[in-house]
């Protein structure tokens, strides 16, 4: 399809975890017995990107891009159209048996810390529910959730008994990730796993993540809408729009010297912190358009300041430059773009 | 002649709960100028929006207690009633909310709702009103806005509404403006957009703002003039350069520094510890002792009162830093 999974893997480092052309349509109306034509969302085209072992791989874009769906198409919540995904190198089936071996070696922890977790169970009986499931005896169950409590910073004398409604948002969301670590995973997705905490709870946390990848030698697939958040948790960053990817590379390559318009654009509404140096002008407008209305060609196009008649027609491929990956006619020698001589 | 267009004095918002009446809001005291925006910073359970909600009188009577001054224009708030209070609301000063598809009536044109708007302050015909409301539409920057005019609000885009909110906002020509968090809501691309958008037609319009926002980000972009909320309190006030690159709370310093910008990977951020307090359940002395890490004695023992310095800048703490 492209040149990303043409590349060939060295025996040597197989990553950790391997994704490779995700797809994901929904069907929205038409094409039933009532006839009329189908209609579609393209949640997610043609995704590929690989976790190595022991980093973060970052998913930046705005809502509607498809960051979500990813996440549950990987974890199988969402069954793919097509795609596949290796753990380890190996291809994951998708029995039962499989995927209950995959989803304990890849755990997720999801925004709502309160709708995650089952309201009538305490907070031990919600972080054994899934150590019990996957064999261990009762004693160990416990034990483990009690290890676990202590090392997200919850006293397990004091929060073990409680019920997730006598916790704040902080704590519940550090009881979610106790529950991800207990069944021993190897990769751990969060999506848009602190966008609810208040600033200097989100702070708290993310320390927190740093030293759990640490200590368990965990990676992570980290979602959120908030680039500076993506920036210092993530070695590498996939940014979206509308379900595609558009930009994928090492994080410090996009940040600071972005290829794509559209995370030229991403980044630089970034907002300022400094009084002094206040933005002027918006890099881009208009909104983001609906993903079930695709428009022909790049699907940035119509946003896009440096949009040719190629863009409007033509989609772009996937480009690979020094360090990253770029689907844009721009800094695609072969595209003929007109805007190439920049 | 004065600029002063908000004086709040000794602001107090009680409800009445089940438990006993809780403290929102307390003794809080804002000055704002015509034209003049004051980005009101805060946790969750801060009284940040609680103090939105009193300047509006929109909180509930049987609930809830009011105590202090307001005073818009000369105009003594607390003491309105019946068609003066309907004025003021929506009139003389407006609100607008962090979900606009919600703050919309879902089964009217957009188009309808503004002019109705028009309509109830304004003395306008019909099509007066839709005129006013198209003009409204055009200043706001919605494109094709005679066609947006019929758009239900489910028709729009997150940002678009956003923008037909403000438009909706503006039609009776407020005085001040109350703004609730709009473009937390919004995505990053569209955020900016709708920022600009609000700090130009301030500016065009010399209206007075009140920014309430958790985001230092945005509140960096939107202020003239900065407070920072913690448990029901304003804590530091002053001028937004002032107070953003040298806070003299303690509270404040954290929350600068607990933001990952400019954090490199990997390594720890200063975050403060603890979490907000209950306001149901406020610590004795300083709200913020628990958590501070200059915290005495004295702390724990009384409030620290908001003191005011050679600067104009305000703050309270007994162990204020010094301005660098």
């Amino acid at each position: 399809m492209n040149d990303m999974t043409a590349r060939p893997e060295s025996p040597t480092k197989v990553p950790k975890l391997s994704v490779k052309e995700l797809s994901k349509r929904f069907h929205v109306s038409g094409g039933g017995l009532l006839g009329g034509e189908a209609r579609y969302v393209h949640a997610v085209s043609d995704v590929s990107f690989d976790l190595e072992r022991h980093t973060t791989v970052g998913i930046v874009g705005e809502s509607g891009c498809g960051k979500s769906t990813t996440a549950r198409l990987v974890m199988h919540l969402i069954n793919p159209d097509s795609g596949r995904i290796a753990l380890d190198g190996e291809l994951v089936a998708t029995d039962s048996a499989s995927l209950k071996r995959f989803r304990r070696n890849v755990q997720m922890v999801f925004q709502d810390s309160s709708a995650s977790l089952n309201p009538r169970l305490t907070i031990e009986q919600s972080i054994m529910f899934g150590v019990v499931v996957h064999g261990a005896s009762k004693a160990e169950a416990r034990e483990r959730s009690h290890y676990l409590l202590g090392r997200v910073g919850l006293d397990p004398a004091l929060f073990a008994g409680r019920y997730p409604h006598e916790l704040s948002g902080g704590q519940r969301q550090r009881v979610n990730i106790a529950r991800a670590l207990a069944v021993q995973p190897k990769v751990v997705i969060f999506d848009e796993a602190v966008s609810a905490l208040d600033k200097s709870i989100e702070a708290q946390v993310l320390n927190l993540l740093n030293e759990l990848r640490e200590e368990f030698e965990l990676s992570y697939i980290f979602i959120s809408h908030d680039l500076q958040v993506v920036r210092y948790v993530s070695d590498t960053v996939m940014v979206m729009y509308l379900g595609q990817m558009v930009e994928y590379g090492q994080v410090e390559d996009v940040y600071n010297d972005p290829q794509h318009p559209y995370t030229q654009a991403l980044l630089s509404s970034m907002l300022s912190v400094d009084p002094d140096e206040r933005t002027d002008a918006a890099p881009i407008q208009g909104d983001p358009p609906s993903p079930l209305d695709l428009p022909s060609g790049c699907c940035f196009s119509p946003r896009c300041p440096h949009a040719a008649d190629i863009c409007r027609s033509l989609s772009p491929k996937i480009n690979r430059t020094r360090s990253s990956r770029v689907a844009c006619h721009l800094v695609d020698p072969a595209a003929g773009h007109p805007g190439r001589a920049r | 002649m004065t600029d002063r267009i908000l004086n709040v004095r000794d602001l107090e918002v009680r409800f009445f709960t089940e438990e006993g009446s809780v403290a929102a809001v307390n003794k809080v005291d804002i000055q704002l100028d015509r034209g003049e925006v004051l980005g009101l910073i805060g946790e969750s359970g801060s009284g940040k929006s609680v103090t939105l909600r009193a300047l509006l009188r929109l909180l509930p009577a049987h609930s809830s207690s009011v105590s202090g001054t307001i005073e818009l224009d000369g105009k003594d708030v607390l003491k309105l009633s019946g068609a003066e209070l309907r004025k003021y609301r929506g009139g003389e000063t407006s609100m607008i909310f962090q979900e606009p598809a919600t703050a919309f009536d879902p089964v009217y044109t957009v188009g309808f709702q503004i002019s109705e708007a028009i309509r109830n302050h304004l003395s306008a015909s019909r099509s007066e009103a839709r005129a006013q409301a198209l003009k409204l539409l055009k200043l706001v920057g919605i494109p094709s806005p005679e066609a947006r005019l019929d758009n239900f609000p489910h028709e729009m885009s997150g940002g678009m509404c956003q923008r037909a909110m403000i438009a909706l906002a503006l039609a009776s020509s407020p005085k001040l403006l109350l703004a609730d968090e709009p473009t937390t809501a919004l995505d990053a691309t569209v955020q900016i957009q709708v920022i600009l958008l609000l700090r130009q037609l301030q500016r065009d319009l010399r209206m007075a703002v009140i920014f309430v926002t958790h985001d230092i980000g945005v509140a960096t972009e939107i202020s003239d003039q900065v407070a920072v909320m913690y448990g029901g309190r304003i804590v530091e006030n002053g001028k937004a350069r002032d107070v953003l690159k040298s806070p003299r709370h303690p509270y404040t310093e954290g929350l600068l520094s607990s933001t990952v910008h400019g954090a490199r990977k990997g390594e720890k951020i200063d975050a403060i510890p603890g979490m907000p307090p209950n306001l149901a359940d406020l610590p004795h002395g300083c709200a913020f002792a628990p958590r501070c890490r200059y915290a005495t004695d004295a702390c724990r023992e009384g409030v620290p009162p908001l003191e005011t310095g050679s600067d104009g800048r305000r703050v309270a703490c007994f162990h204020a830093l010094e301005a660098a």
